[in-house]
This record gives structure tokens, C-alpha cells and sequence, in this order.
């Protein structure tokens, strides 16, 4: 298929599946939980791509990887723009160290997990080994507020304040996860072979922080103007351009790098709303291009992959459950969390995805492939189960407020 | 004062950083290759809308079309000023051309009204007939005069004759693209806008009409395959036949999404824009006619004309600026160098047949006076079109037809840069511009 | 100008249109307004699924999502100011664009004459 047909695809794939995505209330219950957040995309890419009729073959998904670093370019600038710190201060202390500490516990042990995994079952260098498992820690952290979100509304008004908890935890995992990719890119450079290098590492995160901030100085500055409708398009394709090509061109994360754009002009901008409603419009149809470019690189390299797709799942869930745990009895968030608070976090979401793309396209190799194969397959695992365990941790939940009046 | 002074130098400062941060990037990752490299692409697309943007706004402080800025942009962009964007890194975004050319005769479509060009028809008729008439003889006998006295096409009198021929054609062309985009930011309205997009549209029919019979000349004289000449005529019926089809479907397809959707209209007619682009490889054809058929379909046979029109508003900025960035990209400074003389007579006698030409076929039509004195400016600019010409000759008569397309080049590159320049003063001598006074308030 | 005075009720949907329709209603001579940030229906019950911007939406009411503008002015500027709004905003027969209506006032005090 020609470039041209490959984009036009998948932008109306986008902005149809956008529409259709999340209207699912008149299926059946089973149907519509299994379904809910429409990662059957993902196959809709695998039909597409080798696995399926091969129309687009991986000479084009080669030449697809500009438009992949745009949209994870996009995606980190939508995250990071929400990180006010203003608003971060409204932000319950014992709910934040909860946040941070289920993220962390859960990466360590997903890291341990599939580090001895590959060290045993393959033989990769230290990139593939200590990187590809960090990767796979970093999106197995992390937690996503959509399921959360959809299911919330056929909730009582009085579990919204448990809701609102778990979305908190949910959505700012993310940021310590990419931090933690950008850092792995860094110190495991690609333009390198991907060995460790403390001195290349140094470099380049300390010129990634100072272009960041160049970066956010340009728009900072631009954005003083009033600037038509058109041209405020421009300026923000161009920008996002611009990002997404360094970050590609030096091999680094655009996920980080436009993260930390993003959070410098999200406490720098006086009029941030304008450019954040101009992302947030889009944030549906890239999710689901996003899905389909899953799809489309998923390679899976026999039962193995699965093995340990099955394990990092398992060991998530774990960890998820015994860390909030004792992070509920050590922080104490206001308003407390269920022991069971960790079930409320088993989906993973498109972040998870985003990772685990962002290193398939700057880390070429089996490394790479195996993680991203594990991490997506894990994706849309956890995306299947959520919806059946929020809504057991809800019902124990509202049943134990119901008993305790 | 103060203000106005930090206003005017923000450009150069935004400039500054960009070319700070791009240079640390490739700096840092070990400078530009020459072969094609998907990530330098990328960082080659940011970086010229951008910088093509920010020149943009340099040169509409000097009351210049930010066009202008974009081509500019592109020549110091390039191998040939800064050399931040090679040549390899643009290539996968030619794309865009043709992208830009489909959303500028969207606009020139939808810009023509049937019912108020009718009344003009005579006039608009006579325009485009009074150009045809003045400048492809002029032209014709001055090069042929050129190129036998200078000996720059050799010897053999076909050659020379032909070169001439297909030169004389191509100095009819002009410029939809570059009209479109000054009318677009100029927001200009009235008679002397119109006229300009009735009369390129027609012009840019009879110069297709014109090629393919210059073209079929050119292969009998120089005794090429003779079926080179009648697969000119014949591909020409054919292209524009299934044009009009492919087209006229598209704009029936546009009005059904206008008429029934309110939102998204910009990213609609982009995805359009895209499939007619695409269709149109796939066929070996250029987008141009089947995108003014779409374009004059939505905006005769419904209600729709003006949202259609404000959503390509919306839309086409950022390919115009690529577009027009890549478009001096190409610009190689070495020709242009050695060639400046004859492009710069070219030029003149151009402009001056234009100019004598639109005045005549324009009274001839009873166009009113303000029209005739006005409108020949927005036929001096050259573009896409004129390229696409310069690239079927340098293939279809090899090797003095490269040297044909270098000149064609070269003349186009001044017309580039003079066109927006002029326009832009006829449209605000004939007060049909409104852009002039709100941009200067909202500054 | 006629005595008769109607109270001009505009909600506009996209807050970065006011100063340009506060201009244009100078223009014709209306010179006193009252805008207020306000939110609309849509943003209260409508379940903003987060995929990406969860965070903002927790603490979504520190944004407002549209602006009302009131103006005491005389009958026959109504329609002169409806114009303005549909030129430079949109027109408000698209949807999601805003919303004008009117009411009959019998006294005001405290606005200058005309």
C-alpha cells in the first residue's frame, strides 16, 4: 500500500473508531466490559500489517516512524501539560505518595520478573537485558484512568470520592514511568549499539533538559501573540514536528522530551487553554491510531512471548494489590482506600503502549520486539480483565459503606 | 515605541532559538547525512515549518505575503544558505506538493461562482486570450532570437525552434498556488480578486491545451516518436476527462459531509484532498483539474460554498508553508548565478505582455477600468504548475531539454518572489484587501 | 435611538471571541457590558472519558468553558449586535457556536444616556 493510503487509512480509522470506540451501552454487559476501551483495535493493526494481509509491510512501517514520534511527541505534551504544579499541590500528600509508591514497587518487581526471565531464556546484550526490562517496568507500572472513567458513571454519587482516588493514582503514575523511559534512552543510547555509557548518558540527558526548555521557550514566546486560528495550527505542528524530530534524531524518547516540555509551559503559560483544548480534540482519534500501530508492529515469537506476557501480568497484579495495600496502611490517603484498591488498577491503558512503540522505533532488534510483544499482549490482557475487578472492588467497596451505616 | 520594538524583533529571537536548539540537535547526533533517513525527515519537517513560518512573519512586517517568507525560508533552509535541511531529508515530503496543490484548487473551485463569472465570461474570456496572444508570440520569437544568437540550445534549428516553442508556452503559465495564497491572507474580495482566480484557472486550461500541442511540435521537428505527439493530445482528453468525473464525485462527496456534519470540516477536507491525491498517483494525472472540479461543484450546486471555503482557510496554512518552503528548497543559487540575464528578460518581457495583454482583453471585454489597470499582477507569479512543466520537458527531450527546464527554473524562482510581491499592491491599491487593518490592530 | 431597551443575553463558546465582539458592540454604540465566565450544561453532566488528560478534568474547575456577556441596550441595536456576534465569533446556527436571546426591560438606572 502507498504511503499516502497507509495515512489516510489510518486517519479515518482514527476518527471513525473514535466515534464508535466508546458507544458500546447497548451491547450485553460481558460484551460491553470486555470491550470497553476499544483495544479491538489492536487487531484491526494485525490485520493490516505481516501478521495479517501484509498491506503494510515493514519497509512502510520503517517509514512510519516519523508519524509514530509525532503522535508519542503528542501524547507526552498532552501528559505534561497537565502537570501544573498548582494544581499538584491540590493533590491529597498521602494520595500522592501512594501513587508513587505502587508505580515503584510494581516496576521493581515486573523489572526482576522479566530481567530473570531473558537472562535465563535469551541472550541479549546489556541493552536488551537491562533496558528492554525497564521498559517493560515502566509500562507495566502504570495505570489507566479510561476504564476507570467509563465505568464510574453506572456508579452512586457516594463511591465517586473512591473514584476519584483511584483516577488520581491512575493518571499520575504516568509521569515517573516516562521519566524513567527518557532516563533508559539516555543512558542506554541507541546511537551507541545501546550499551550502558555514563558519559554519552550525562550528555545527553543534560542537553535533552536544555533543549526541553529552549523548546518550551520558543512556544512560551510565541504564544505572547495572538496568533489566528490557522496559524496557531502551524505553530503547534511545527512544534510538535520539531520535538518529535530531535527526540528521533538523537535517538532519545520523544515521550520524555516532550513531557518535559510539556510541564514547562504548563507552569510557564498564562493562556494554556487554547493549545491544550486544540490536543485534548484529538486525544480520541490518536488513541485509536495509536491502537492500530500496536497491531501493526506486534510480532510475536511463539509460545515464549506469551509465557512471559503471562507472567509480567501475574506479577503486576501482584504487586498492584500488595502495594496499595501497605501504601493505604503506611500514607494513610484522606478518606482511606480499600485493601482491595490495587484491583482498581490493573488496566494499563494507551500510555502503556505508547512506551513500549517509543522503544520498538529507536531500538531496533529482538530486544525490543519481544518487550513490545509482551507489553502490548499484557495491555490488552488488563484491558479485557479491568472492568470485572473495578467493578468487584466497587461493589465490596459501597457493600462495606452500606454495612458499616 | 518600546512595544512595537520587542514585537518586531520577536521573529529574529524565535529564529535565534530555532536555530540554536537545531543546530545542538545535529551537533549532538552527529550532523546530516546525505542519503534518506526517516529521522531526519522528521526533524527537517518541524524545523522548516517553523523557521518558513517565523520568515513568514519577518517579511509581512515589511508588508511583503508571508509566501514570499516561505520561499525564502526554503533557500536558507537549503544546501545553499544555512544548510539546516539537505536535500535527501525533504524528499519523502514532496507528498505535500501534491497536497498543496489539491487544497489550492479546492480553493480556486470554490472561489468561481458560475452565475457571477457568466456576467464576466466576455472579460474573463478576453484576459485570459489577451495573455495567450501577447505573451506566447512575444516570448516565442524574443527566445528564439535569444537562444540562436547565443548558441545556448546548439545549433540544429529544431532544437531551437523547439526550445523556443515550449519556452514561449511556458511563459504563459502562472500561478494558482501563489494567487490563492495571497488572496487567502489578504482575505481580499471583490472584482479584481475574482478576475484573477477566473483568469489563471482559464489560463492554466489553455496552457495544458498549449503544452500538449507545443510538446507534439517539438517531438515531430526534433524527430522524436511520433507517438509522443498524438499521446500528447490524446493524454491530455484523457486527463482531463476523467478529471471532471473523479472531481465532480469528490465534490458531490463533500456536500453530503458539509450538509449533514458541522465539525471537523478542516481535517475532512484534508482527508480529501489526500484521497484525490491519491487516486490521482495512482493514475499518473495531476490533481489540479479534478480538485477545481470538486472545489466548483460544492460551491455552485449547493449552500455550502462558504464553510467550505472557511474550513480550507483553516486547513491550508501549514501545507502552504511547506509547500512554498520546499518550493525555494529547490532553488539551486549556482543556476540561478549563471542564468540571471536571460531569466531576468524573460521576466520583463513577461510581465510587460501580461500586463499590455490583461488591459487590452480586459476593455475588450468591457471589464470595468479598476479591473483592466489591476488585475495583471496576480498573473505574474510561477509556481507548482510551472515546475510540474519544467520536469516533463528535462524527461521528454533529453539533454537540451534540461537546460530548458533550468532556465524555466531560474525565471521561475524571480517570478516567485516579484508575483506575491506585486499582487499584493494591486489588491490594496484596488481597496479589496481587509487583512491590512485588523492584522495591524491585533498587533 | 428608541426609548425601548432590552436586556442582551449572549453566551459564547469560545472565550478568546469577547474582545473582538466588545469592540464591535463599541462600535455601534453599545458601551457598557458585564461578562462572567461560565460553564455549560454539556461540561457538568457529560462524561469526559480521559486517555490521556485525566488530571486536568479532577481539577476542572479551576477552567471555565464559555462566557456571558450582558448588555442593557436600546431595541434597534439588537439586531446590529446579534450581527456582530455571527461575525466575529460564528454563526449561531451551528451547533455547540452560542447562544442570544433577549428580554423586555421595563426600568434601568445607572447606564449613561443614548
Amino acid at each position: 500500500m502507498d504511503m499516502i493510503w497507509i495515512v489516510i487509512v489510518l486517519f479515518a480509522a482514527g476518527y471513525l473508531g473514535s466515534r464508535f470506540a466508546f458507544a458500546k451501552e447497548r451491547l450485553p454487559a460481558l460484551l460491553r466490559d470486555t470491550f470497553l476501551t476499544g483495544w479491538e483495535f489492536i487487531f484491526i493493526g494485525m490485520a493490516l500489517g505481516p501478521l495479517g494481509f501484509d498491506l503494510i509491510d515493514a519497509e512502510r512501517m520503517g517509514q512510519l516512524a516519523p508519524v509514530m514520534a509525532l503522535g508519542l511527541a503528542w501524547a507526552g505534551l498532552i501528559f505534561g501539560m497537565q502537570m501544573r504544579l498548582v494544581d499538584l499541590k491540590k493533590v491529597d500528600r498521602g494520595l500522592l505518595k501512594l501513587t508513587f509508591f505502587q508505580m515503584a514497587v510494581t516496576g521493581m518487581v515486573v523489572f526482576g520478573i522479566y530481567l530473570v526471565m531473558v537472562a535465563v531464556g535469551r541472550s541479549f546484550g546489556s541493552s536488551g537485558l537491562f533496558a528492554g526490562a525497564a521498559v517493560v517496568a515502566a509500562a507495566s507500572s502504570i495505570s489507566s484512568p479510561t476504564t476507570l472513567s467509563l465505568i464510574a458513571g453506572s456508579y452512586p454519587r457516594t463511591s465517586a470520592p473512591l473514584f476519584r482516588k483511584l483516577l488520581t493514582v491512575s493518571t499520575l503514575d504516568v509521569g515517573p514511568a516516562l521519566v524513567a523511559v527518557g532516563l533508559v534512552f539516555c543512558l542506554f543510547p541507541a546511537g551507541g549499539g545501546g550499551a550502558f555509557d555514563l558519559d554519552r548518558g550525562t550528555t545527553l540527558l543534560f542537553f535533552s533538559i536544555l533543549i526541553a526548555l529552549a523548546l518550551a521557550g520558543l512556544f512560551r514566546y510565541f504564544e505572547r501573540r495572538q496568533l489566528k486560528p490557522e496559524e496557531e495550527l502551524t505553530v503547534l505542528l511545527g512544534f510538535l514536528a520539531l520535538i518529535s524530530g530531535v527526540a528521533l534524531f538523537l535517538k532519545l524518547s520523544p515521550l520524555f522530551l516532550a513531557l518535559m516540555v510539556g510541564v514547562a509551559l504548563a507552569n510557564t503559560l498564562t493562556r494554556d487553554d487554547p493549545v491544550f483544548a486544540a490536543l485534548f480534540a484529538t486525544e480520541k482519534p490518536f488513541y485509536i491510531i495509536l491502537l492500530i500501530l500496536s497491531g501493526l508492529l506486534w510480532a510475536p515469537s511463539g509460545g515464549e512471548m506469551f509465557a512471559m506476557a503471562m507472567a509480567v501480568m501475574l506479577a503486576r497484579a501482584w504487586a498492584k494489590g500488595v502495594s496499595v495495600r501497605i501504601g493505604a496502611d503506611l500514607f494513610r490517603p484522606e478518606g482511606g482506600m480499600p485493601r482491595d484498591g490495587g484491583l482498581g488498577l490493573m488496566a494499563q491503558g494507551a500510555l502503556a503502549l505508547a512506551i513500549g512503540i517509543n522503544y520498538v522505533i529507536v531500538y531496533p532488534g529482538d530486544a525490543s520486539r519481544l518487550a513490545f510483544g509482551v507489553i502490548a499482549f499484557v495491555v490488552a490482557l488488563n484491558e479485557i480483565v479491568a472492568p470485572f475487578f473495578i467493578r468487584q472492588m466497587a461493589n465490596r467497596d459501597a457493600a462495606s459503606r452500606k454495612g458499616g451505616r | 515605541m518600546i512595544g512595537s520594538a520587542s514585537e518586531t524583533a520577536r521573529p529574529f529571537v524565535l529564529i535565534g532559538i530555532l536555530l540554536a536548539v537545531t543546530s545542538l540537535a545535529h551537533h549532538l547526533g552527529g550532523g546530516l547525512s546525505h542519503e534518506f533517513q526517516p529521522e531526519e525527515s522528521a526533524l527537517a519537517l518541524g524545523f522548516l515549518l517553523l523557521f518558513a513560518f517565523l520568515v513568514g512573519q519577518i517579511v509581512r512586517n515589511f508588508g511583503a505575503p508571508m509566501i514570499t517568507g516561505f520561499l525564502l525560508a526554503g533557500i536558507l533552509a537549503g544546501p545553499h544558505g544555512l544548510g539546516m535541511v539537505n536535500t535527501a531529508a525533504v524528499e519523502p515530503l514532496r507528498l505535500v506538493n501534491l497536497l498543496a496543490l489539491s487544497l489550492i484548487a479546492f480553493a480556486a473551485g470554490g472561489a468561481m461562482k458560475i452565475s457571477r463569472f457568466r456576467t464576466r465570461a466576455r472579460s474573463l474570456v478576453g484576459m485570459a486570450l489577451g495573455q495567450v496572444a501577447l505573451v506566447l508570440p512575444l516570448a516565442f520569437l524574443s527566445f528564439l532570437l535569444v537562444f540562436g544568437l547565443t548558441g545556448i540550445m546548439g545549433s540544429e534549428p529544431a532544437v531551437v525552434v523547439s526550445a523556443a516553442l515550449l519556452f514561449g508556452v511556458f511563459c504563459v503559465t502562472n500561478s494558482p498556488a501563489e494567487a490563492i495564497a495571497v488572496l487567502s491572507e489578504t482575505r481580499a474580495k471583490g472584482p479584481v480578486a475574482e478576475a484573477i482566480i477566473g483568469v489563471t484557472v482559464l489560463v492554466d486550461l489553455l496552457v495544458i491545451f498549449l503544452f500538449g500541442v507545443a510538446g507534439a511540435v517539438a517531438h515531430t521537428l526534433t524527430g522524436a516518436d511520433d507517438a509522443g505527439g498524438s499521446g500528447f493530445v490524446g493524454g491530455f482528453l484523457y486527463e482531463q476527462g476523467v478529471s471532471f468525473l473523479v472531481g465532480g464525485l469528490a465534490g458531490m462527496a463533500m456536500i453530503t459531509y458539509l450538509s449533514r456534519f458541522q465539525k471537523n470540516v478542516p481535517l475532512f477536507l484534508l482527508g480529501v484532498a489526500m484521497v484525490i491525491v491519491a487516486i490521482c498517483q495512482k493514475m499518473d494525472i495531476s490533481p489540479m483539474m479534478m480538485a477545481i472540479t470538486a472545489g466548483l461543484v460544492v460551491e455552485n450546486a449547493s449552500e455550502e460554498g462558504e464553510r467550505f471555503m472557511v474550513g480550507l482557510h483553516h486547513s491550508s496554512l501549514p501545507v502552504f508553508v511547506i509547500f512554498f518552503s520546499l518550493s525555494g528548497h529547490k532553488v539551486d543559487l549556482s543556476v540561478m548565478a549563471e542564468l540571471w540575464p536571460l531569466a531576468l528578460l524573460a521576466v520583463v518581457l513577461r510581465v510587460a505582455a501580461v500586463r499590455q495583454g490583461t488591459l487590452w482583453g480586459a476593455r475588450w471585454g468591457g471589464e470595468e477600468e479598476r479591473v483592466a489597470r489591476h488585475a495583471w499582477s496576480g498573473f505574474v507569479g510561477q509556481a507548482g504548475l510551472s515546475l510540474g512543466f519544467a520536469v516533463m520537458i528535462a524527461t521528454e527531450f533529453p539533454p537540451w531539454g534540461e537546460k530548458i527546464a533550468t532556465l524555466i527554473v531560474a525565471t521561475i524562482v524571480i517570478n516567485e518572489f516579484l508575483g506575491p510581491i506585486l499582487m499584493k499592491r494591486s489588491l490594496v491599491a484596488a481597496g479589496e484587501t481587509r487583512r491590512e487593518g485588523a492584522a495591524d490592530s491585533q498587533n | 435611538m428608541s426609548d425601548h431597551r432590552e436586556l442582551f443575553v449572549c453566551i459564547l463558546n469560545d472565550p478568546t471571541a469577547v474582545e473582538d465582539v466588545l469592540a464591535g458592540f463599541l462600535e455601534i454604540g453599545v458601551t457598557g457590558s458585564t461578562i462572567i465566565d461560565t460553564k455549560g450544561m454539556g461540561k457538568v453532566i457529560s462524561q469526559d472519558i480521559p486517555i490521556f488528560a485525566g488530571f486536568k478534568n479532577l481539577f476542572a474547575g479551576a477552567r471555565e468553558s464559555n462566557v456571558t456577556i450582558f448588555s442593557v441596550m436600546a431595541t434597534d441595536l439588537v439586531d446590529d449586535a446579534i450581527r456582530i456576534v455571527e461575525e466575529v465569533h460564528r454563526s449561531l446556527e451551528e451547533p455547540s457556536s452560542g447562544i442570544v436571546f433577549t428580554l423586555p426591560v421595563s426600568r434601568v438606572k445607572g447606564i449613561g444616556g443614548g
